[in-house]
Formats: structure tokens, sequence, C-alpha cells
């Protein structure tokens, strides 16, 4: 069967169930629509029904199911309530059609960008004629290239487990992890997945880009409930390290501009700079080369110079 | 086109749902411009209208179809009767949330000073999504780095103005510039925002973080970006247009290959991992050999790597040791 085939017969159901005052038993419907009346047998009609039933459903058109009255819990027939249906009455203003364009443009990944589109074209019916005068000099821009992003917000949003292995930040080893996700976020161009980690029994956050493979939901759907006073985000600033210790630097006049505006305090070129990881502020500190001195504390020094060896032995021309 | 694009049944009776309201609030537009609206041939257009009409109540008879017209001479369609598909069909959620996440996103790129629109467009959305939206919310995108609401606003002006702007710019080799710049657009890529103009000093389009940028003053002197001047294809993400380096990295600076876009990988057995990448300029270069302290070794320009380890060597000479 050629595909336009069965588009159209998807839309002769979908009107059939929409036009029906009453629910429309599946007998019916063989009558009606040609290529079930033509079906060889029952059981091949039956399959072709139920897999459009199915495809109908997929694309979030509301065919419900009514039981018979008398209480058998057998199906009396299906429909479609046209207020269940249709979006609701909304009007668009041109400039806002014109930022929902723009905002269908944000995603780089396949499936999102075309979910986007497809939701921009309905609303464009919705516009209320007004001329449409585009967001003046805005580009967005989201990308998503993780394989296991699809997979978790379908995870997210139909509340399933997933199952992935997982390669630690520090000792580099792999590890499999049980998680229910609660949000993805993005951070500092990273995507970070927070869930509670079944095995654990905690709170966590996962950082997309060091899953290996692909996450894989497993278990049925509403296995778990999504805390409602969860913030992923305070949450994924959290899991990074705070800033705890207080450096003393001398930085020469005009330079390390940037470093500059960290500190808390200045005066005669010696700033005071708080940071969280010793070895990070570090390297950060080394960027700047002769730029900087570090004060205090001795241990901060101690790594500084290290660095700083090292990097005369790596950088040797040939 | 030489590769058939295979459609699905759904994809397509996706489109023809999407396609009748439209036509219907858009009475008479061309062939053309619906299959360009709708990123078909015109060819695929038209079949989806000869479809359509074929399509309609059981009973197919006059007045159960749906009715549309499209042989008029200049090529103009008019829906007579659109049955009971006048309306969209309602937002699954993954439309409803992909549209909502990239609109909060946008509300807070700064310099986006179409704020009420962006207010208005997510307020109404959610009243048409339901229950729909409810998935957007498992979706942040955090903004990144502290713009001042008066830079933002002000290169967002300026942009809107076609005026040019003098910066005061802390450049990523941490040097304080002052220049002059026609701004073109707001740029903001996974969370970053962007300036990007045309450099009166450079003579080229440059990008500039806005959370880089300390000082814009609107000069009062109209842009003159030249003609044949297109900004960055914003797909291929910040791509520094420098010349290409060569570096090895140990296991645990192994990151730099996911992080920065880059020509060419190769594993090492032995962990390591050669990169080649192009870089802004040498002096962007040595601050990140610097900040790598020695897991990162500059193998092509001997040159580059001999002003790193002078670099150090200075920076050393000031630890009394």
């Amino acid at each position: 069967m050629s595909k336009s085939d069965r588009a159209e017969r998807l839309l002769n159901v979908l009107f059939a169930l929409m036009a029906s005052a009453r629910p429309m038993p599946k007998s019916a419907l063989r009558e009606v629509i040609d290529a079930y009346r033509e079906s060889p047998s029952e059981e091949a009609f039956e399959r072709m029904f139920e897999r459009d039933k199915d495809e109908l459903r997929s694309m979030g058109i509301p065919i419900e199911t009514i039981e018979g009255a008398d209480g058998s819990g057998g199906i009396e027939g299906y429909r479609i309530l046209r207020e269940s249906y249709a979006l609701p009455e909304v009007n668009f203003s041109g400039d806002e059609l014109a930022v929902l364009g723009l905002a269908a443009k944000v995603w780089e990944q396949a499936s999102l960008g075309a979910s986007a589109q497809r939701a921009l074209r309905k609303l464009e019916s919705m516009g209320d004629g007004s001329i449409i005068d585009g967001p003046v000099g805005v580009e967005a821009r989201i990308a998503t290239s993780d394989v296991s992003f699809p997979i978790l917000l379908d995870a997210i949003r139909s509340r399933r487990a997933v199952t992935f292995t997982y390669r630690k930040p520090r000792s580099g080893d792999d590890e499999v992890r049980r998680v229910q996700p609660w949000g993805v976020v993005s951070r500092r161009g990273h995507w970070y997945l927070v869930g509670h980690d079944v095995d654990r029994a905690q709170a966590r956050v996962f950082r997309l880009s060091r899953i290996v493979g692909t996450a894989v939901a497993t278990g049925p759907n509403q296995a778990f409930d999504i805390p409602a006073d969860i913030d992923a985000a305070s949450m994924i600033a959290s899991a990074m390290p705070q800033d705890r210790m207080i450096a003393q630097v001398q930085i020469d006049p005009g330079s390390a501009v940037s470093l500059r505006r960290r500190a808390s305090s200045i005066s005669d070129d010696v700033a005071e700079i708080s940071y969280a990881d010793e070895d990070v502020f570090a390297s950060e500190l080394v960027g700047y080369a002769d730029a900087v001195v570090v004060l205090s504390p001795e241990s901060l020094r101690h790594t500084v110079v290290d660095l700083l060896r090292k990097i005369m032995l790596t950088q040797v021309s040939a | 086109m030489s590769a058939r694009v295979v459609e699905t049944a759904g994809a397509r009776l996706s489109r023809l749902l999407a396609v009748v309201p439209w036509l219907a609030a858009n009475d008479g537009v061309s062939i053309a411009e619906a299959a360009r609206h709708f990123g078909v041939t015109e060819k695929q257009l038209s079949d989806d209208l000869w479809l359509l009409i074929c399509t309609g109540r059981p009973g197919h008879l006059h007045g159960d179809l749906v009715d549309i017209q499209f042989w008029d001479e200049d090529g103009s369609i008019h829906v007579l009767d659109a049955q009971t598909i006048d309306r969209p069909l309602r937002l699954s959620a993954d439309e409803a949330s992909a549209l909502v996440v990239a609109l909060r996103y946008l509300e807070q790129v700064p310099g986006v000073h179409q704020r009420e629109v962006l207010a208005g467009a997510i307020a109404k959305l959610e009243s048409a999504a339901g229950e729909a939206l409810a998935a957007a919310d498992g979706v942040t995108v955090a903004v990144e780095g502290v713009v001042a609401e008066e830079i933002g606003s002000a290169v967002a002006r300026a942009i809107a103005d076609q005026r040019r702007v003098h910066l005061t710019y802390i450049a990523s080799s941490d040097q304080r510039s002052e220049r002059d710049v026609d701004p073109m657009r707001i740029l903001s890529l996974d969370g970053r925002s962007y300036l990007e103009g045309w450099c009166l000093r450079a003579e080229a389009v440059r990008t500039f973080r806005l959370d880089r940028i300390e000082n814009v003053i609107i000069l009062d002197v109209a842009t003159t970006i030249p003609e044949d001047v297109a900004g960055m294809d914003v797909n291929r993400g910040m791509r520094p247009d420098g010349p290409l380096v060569t570096l090895e990295l140990q296991p645990e600076a192994a990151w730099i290959a996911d992080e920065y876009p880059n020509e060419s990988v190769d594993d090492l057995p032995d962990g390591r991992v050669v990169v080649v990448l192009p870089v802004s300029d040498q002096g962007w270069l040595t601050r990140l050999l610097l900040r790598m302290g020695g897991t990162v070794r500059l193998i092509d320009q001997p040159e580059w790597s001999r002003d790193v380890r002078l670099a150090a060597e200075r920076a050393l000479a000031r630890y009394d040791l």
C-alpha cells in the first residue's frame, strides 16, 4: 500500500470519528472506510485498524474508547471530540508569531527542531493578521548533540527510569547507573541530568557527555513522581565546587583584567580572590604568566610553581 | 532533487492537518507560497490538495468532502469547506515543550528587547498548550555570564537604530581594548551571548562576548557595513578562523578534543590524543598551553612553543626559589 493511500485512509478515519455524534463501533468504521471494507478478513481489518489507531494517537489525536453501558466492559465504540482535537482559540499578534519563529529555530538537534517547527506551523494559522515585524538582530541556538538527550526527555515526560554507563569524572572508570530522571539542564554549554540515583538512594547530577554509549529507558511508565520542590539548575550549581578559600595575588598594573574583576578587594595591586579548587585556580593563574604572583596560601604557590616547571619541560621546541 | 525523501504517512497527515487551517487563514495564497511555507515542493503541495479534496465525512457526498479551490489561472488557493479540520490539531507535549523551552531561553538572552512580546507569546502558548506543557519544566537552559542590563540594552538599541558603537572590551587574551564596531546581531549560543559586528579596526566581522564588554558608547554615526559581509553560520558554532595547530593531549587533557571545534582527533593506544584545531591567535593558544600546565604539548609550531616556555620561565623568576 502506498504512503499516500495510508495518509488518505487515516484522514478519513479521523473525519469519521469526528463526524459521529455517538461513539462509532468498529463494525460501522469497517463499512464506511474503503480500505477496511475491502480487507480480506476480519483479522486483517482488525490489525489494520489497530495500527491506524496507534498512528493517530501517536500524533496526539485524542481517540476516546467508550465502553458499553451494559457494564460488561465491552467496547461500544470510538470517538474524537472536536474540542479535545482542536487547538484552543488563541490569537497571536504578528510580533508574537515572529518571536515564535525565532524560538522554533533555536534547537539544533533534529527531533526537537522538527517538533518546534511543527508547533510553529500550527500556531501560524492562529495569527491575528497583524504585520510581522521580525525581532531585530537576534539569533539563538541551543546545541544538543548528546545522543541520549531525546531518550532522557522522553523518559522524564513518561516518568520512566533510565540505565546508562557513566564515566566517572576523576578516575575515568565506567559504572552502570540507574536513575529516575527529573530534568535536564544546560549549563556552560554542557547538558546535565538531574535525578534520583536508585542504587545510591540519593539525588544526583550527571553530565550527559560522560554517558558512554546511549541511555536506555527501562521499566514501566509513571514509575515515580518528580518532587515538586526540585530546582534542577540550583542542584547543578551546588554540585559544582563552592568558593571557600581565599588567595592573595599580586597583579601587575593594567594586566589580568578578568582576574581583577573577580577580586573581592584590591589594594596596592594585591588582590584577594576566593576560589573553590586549588588545581583549577592554579591553572587559571598560570594562564596569566608573569603578570601575577601568588603571595598566599603557600600550597597554592607550590601548585603554581609546579605547573610552571612542567610547562618548561613539556614545550620543548624541536 | 537527487535523493528522494521518504515521508511516513504520519508525517504527511500531520502536514495535511496543518495545511488546511493555514490556507483558510491565508485565503488566496499561491501554491508556490504555500509550498515554500511548509518546506515542500509545489508538486507535493498540489498532491496534498488533491488528496484532501477526496477526504471527508463518511458518505463522501457533496457537502461531506473537504472543498478547496486551487485551479485558478493565478494559482491562488481558496478553502471553501474545511469540514472539521478548520482548526489545527492541539500541540503535542513534544511540540509545546520544544517551543516553550526555547522562548524561556530567549527571555533570558541579554538585550532581547521584545520582552513584552515574548511574555505575551509564552502566556498564550501556555493557555493553548495546557497539560502538554508540563514536560517543558523538565528542561532548563541556564544563561551564562553576568551581562549588565545597560550593556545588553545599549547593544540592542544600537542594532535596532543601526548606529556605530565604541566598545571597551576585554579579549580572551585578557587585553583590554577600545574599538569601534558596527553592530549586526546578538548571538546567543548555548547560554553564552555575543555581539556580532563589523570591527572597524580589524576590517572584518568579529564576535564580542557580552559579558566581556566593559562599556558601550552609542556613537552618533550610522553603521557602514560593507554589503557583501555576512554574519557567521550559527549552526557551525563558534569556530576560530586562525591557523591550525596540532596538540598532543595527555589523557587528563583529552576533554580539549570534545570542548573545542577541531579538524581531526586521533586516539593513541596509550590514552593520549592528538588533535588538530584552529586557534584565533597565538595569545589564546599561549594561555591555553599555560593553563594546561604540561598536559598539552604543541607539536607543530616551534616558535610558539618557545614563547610559551619563555613565558613560564619569566613567571617562575618572580618566585623566590
